[in-house]
């Protein structure tokens, strides 16, 4: 909130500011945080921020409690006073729905707090036919939705309509400044009001010890002295007390919505017409985001099916989805979701999809010698990966780790590859083997049989020690092969702490000049890779 | 021309657009959208590790079947070069993928797709897909090819101007690749370790076999 305020301050001023029409809910802290807290309209509250109370309940005030009353003092006044405590967060999440309300009436909305919003009076004018009528159509549309306390000003600049709304009353809510008129108004105004808008509650201290009680008085006094006197902030405050202001207002940006809800009626149970009802869905998605020049590369999907079974998966890509590929983590989903459930005929009641990490196209855009492959490399694989399936296309990289296997990192073809960091490559892997590596990985160990010279199996003790030095291998059911050289132990011991896995590693070459990798514990013998 | 004022006579830009053209065909990406159809003949082929130049001088013929029997290392370093020019390789029905040996080679292991388990009905239709990105192939062959489906690959090939490498015997290839292990380097009976393979490669082209030793990693 400070932020927006502060921006709407940077703003120039100038003589002629715009007109402003400000809406103002008194006591909004007290709305949200009764709201919040499910208390009772009519019971003693009070919202307290560090230890003093901020705002209280008409009841409350009946007791005798105020504002920046000390809470023991309150609660000495007011002995059942129930205490809420100040949640700013709480407060601009109450104040959304009326906002949103309001924007539906009337465009571009600043929010100068929660409790208090402007817009700009000249459009609504126009089409309602005058700033009353405005005023009276905003208050009803409102009102109809949230019963609660609502005042209306219109004025030059916000700052005159801010403090045109503040001196409205419950009997008389709606306040209109004429155009031209908010110097007037304003002179007759205590200079305390600016303490809050220029944010230094010093300045009015010192003008009121200097005889100055008015914003009239002070909007007297030659600019150029309060300049030379109270710095920026004096001549800002100068500005507003002489009714100038900025000549616009800086509405919020309103957060994209850009989930997509896919509700199938009756349920789908298979894929591709499950993929056609996505369809037109996920091309307004992809309009949507060209249309805010925005590049999304995480989707959340999520399936829910009839049997309320929910499935939840986050897609990441490494530049950026386009309508196919969507369609494709539907598709494939989808196939993970049945493989897992084994449940053929669960239909799918409901496909939602959130994008997250949305970014500017404009960080995106492909640098001169774009450091992505080629648009048409991207096409084809992703058509081949289309046809075959999400993981029968890879890309590879090399990771860390002490087994073969973990140390080829295979990733789907379009996921991002983990940065070196997440692969642990710059770490030290106790264990790993000198050399060149071996040109074939097994991805499962293939189980073998390693035999001495007198046809007994080998056994390797906890130590890497072997029984007898090896002189056969044989490998599944293939012939034994003579060994010719060995070495070893090289010992690995991987997570002791959970599913430890304590075994050794020897390099064999044998008689047809082929070397292996092989795996040992206990009389248990696999192959692990293979050079050739 | 007039970023080299210095070539002057008609034999020097010859030899300069040569060169370009050169530079155009041998080099880094295919073009996408339509083929084209050149007259001149292949100026330079799928550059090679500068350690198996002795075996393939002028690097691997462009839109050509070679069929590699032995090492497997071999063929880890073939990929190496195409993928550091800037060139997309695909290994496909090879799941025993050594990553780190390819690596060990210097290759630029972005460059690579990897299918590592296609279907036998799927194997002519995936090297036919991975054709128009991929300037060389590296396969295992599959269980059943038909002599028409060989037929229409080699034109795809030919046309896309794609090498591809099949680990296994493959009818009408254009050379034949044996790469036999002599020897091994390093390792005693229980002690030492694997350091340094001794290859022997035997290249058949045409009846005319060029033999090369190499010992992998090479020896500084």
């Amino acid at each position: 909130m400070t932020g927006m305020t502060g921006m709407s301050r940077a703003l120039p001023a100038t003589s002629t500011p715009v007109r402003v029409l400000a809406l103002w809910w008194p006591g909004w802290s007290l709305i949200a945080a009764q709201e919040a807290a499910g208390a009772p309209a009519d019971a003693a509250l009070a919202v307290v921020a560090k230890g003093i109370v901020v705002a209280c309940s008409a009841s409350a005030a009946a007791e005798g409690v105020t504002e920046g009353l000390r809470i023991r003092h309150a609660q000495a006044r007011c002995p059942d006073l129930q205490v809420l405590l100040h949640d700013p967060g709480v407060e601009q999440r109450a104040f959304e729905p009326v906002l949103r309300t309001v924007e539906q009436r009337a465009p571009l909305v600043q929010v100068i707090r929660p409790g208090l919003a402007a817009v700009r009076a000249v459009g609504l004018a126009r089409f309602y036919g005058s700033e009353a009528a405005a005023a009276d159509a905003l208050a009803a549309a409102v009102q109809d939705e949230f019963d609660h306390d609502l005042r209306v000003a219109v004025a030059d600049g916000l700052f005159a309509a801010e403090q045109s709304a503040y001196t409205t009353t419950g009997e008389v809510p709606w306040l209109q400044v004429p155009p031209g008129g908010s110097t007037r108004f304003l002179a007759g105004l205590p200079v305390t009001v600016l303490s809050s808008t220029v944010g230094d509650a010093r300045m009015p201290n010192m003008l009121r010890r200097m005889g100055i009680r008015h914003l009239g008085e002070f909007a007297a006094l030659p600019r150029g002295d309060v300049h030379a006197r109270f710095g920026a902030t004096g001549l800002r405050a100068h500005q507003l007390a002489c009714g100038e202001d900025a000549p616009a207002i800086s509405p919020r940006s309103v957060p994209l919505d850009l989930d997509v809800r896919i509700v199938c009626d009756p349920p789908v149970g298979d894929v591709e017409p499950l993929v056609a009802q996505c369809t037109p869905a996920v091309d307004r998605l992809i309009t949507a985001l060209m249309e805010h020049a925005l590049v999304c590369n995480q989707i959340r999907l999520t399936l829910h099916t009839e049997t309320g079974l929910v499935h939840e998966r986050l897609w990441r890509h490494p530049w950026q989805f386009t309508g196919a590929e969507l369609l494709d983590r539907v598709r494939w989903q989808l196939d993970e979701f049945s493989a897992e459930t084994s449940e053929r005929y669960d239909a799918v009641t409901l496909v939602t999809m959130a994008p997250e990490s949305l970014e500017s196209a404009s960080h995106h855009a492909e640098g001169l010698w774009g450091d992505r492959p080629d648009e048409h490399v991207v096409r084809t694989v992703t058509q081949l990966q289309a046809r075959l399936g999400h993981d029968a296309v890879l890309s590879v990289s090399v990771g860390g780790g002490r087994l073969l296997d973990e140390r080829r990192v295979l990733r789907p073809w379009g996921e991002a590859v983990p940065t070196s960091a997440q692969r642990r490559t710059d770490q030290p892997w106790p264990g790993s083997l000198p050399g060149p590596a071996p040109s074939t990985v097994f991805a499962q160990a293939r189980p073998a049989v390693v035999l001495d010279a007198e046809g007994a199996v080998v056994r390797v003790d906890r130590r890497g020690g072997l029984s007898m030095p090896p002189a056969t291998l044989r490998l599944g059911d293939g012939p034994a092969r003579r060994i010719t050289a060995w070495a070893g132990p090289w010992p690995i011991h991987q997570r002791w702490w959970r599913n430890p896995l304590t075994v050794n590693r020897f390099q064999i070459v044998d008689d047809h000049n082929e070397a292996w990798l092989l795996l040992a514990g206990g009389e248990q013998w696999w192959t692990e890779a293979r050079y050739d | 021309m007039l970023h080299s004022p210095s070539v002057t006579s008609r034999d020097e830009t010859v030899a300069h657009l040569h060169d370009l053209l050169r530079r155009e065909t041998g080099g880094q990406k295919k073009q996408a959208g339509p083929v084209r159809q050149s007259a001149t003949p292949d100026l330079s082929g799928v550059p090679v590790h500068a350690d198996l130049r002795s075996s393939f001088p002028a690097g691997l013929r462009l839109g050509s079947v070679y069929t590699l029997s032995g090492s497997t290392t071999v063929a880890m370093g073939l990929l190496a070069e195409p993928t550091r020019a800037g060139s997309w390789c695909a290994a496909v029905g090879l799941p025993h993928f050594g990553v780190e040996s390819a690596a060990a080679w210097g290759a630029d292991l972005s460059k690579l797709v990897l299918v590592p388990h296609p279907s036998s009905q799927d194997w002519v239709s995936v090297v036919a897909a991975l054709t128009e990105i991929a300037d060389l192939i590296l396969t295992s062959r599959p269980p059943h090819v038909t002599p028409g489906e060989v037929e229409r690959l080699h034109a795809r090939l030919r046309i896309r101007r794609t090498t591809m490498v099949v680990a296994g015997a493959w009818p009408r290839a254009a050379a034949h690749i044996e790469a036999v292990t002599t020897g091994w380097d390093g390792l005693g009976q229980g002690y030492g370790a694997l350091v340094r393979q001794q290859l022997q490669i035997t290249v058949t082209e045409r009846h005319r076999q060029r033999t090369a030793d190499l010992d992998w990693p090479v020896r500084a």
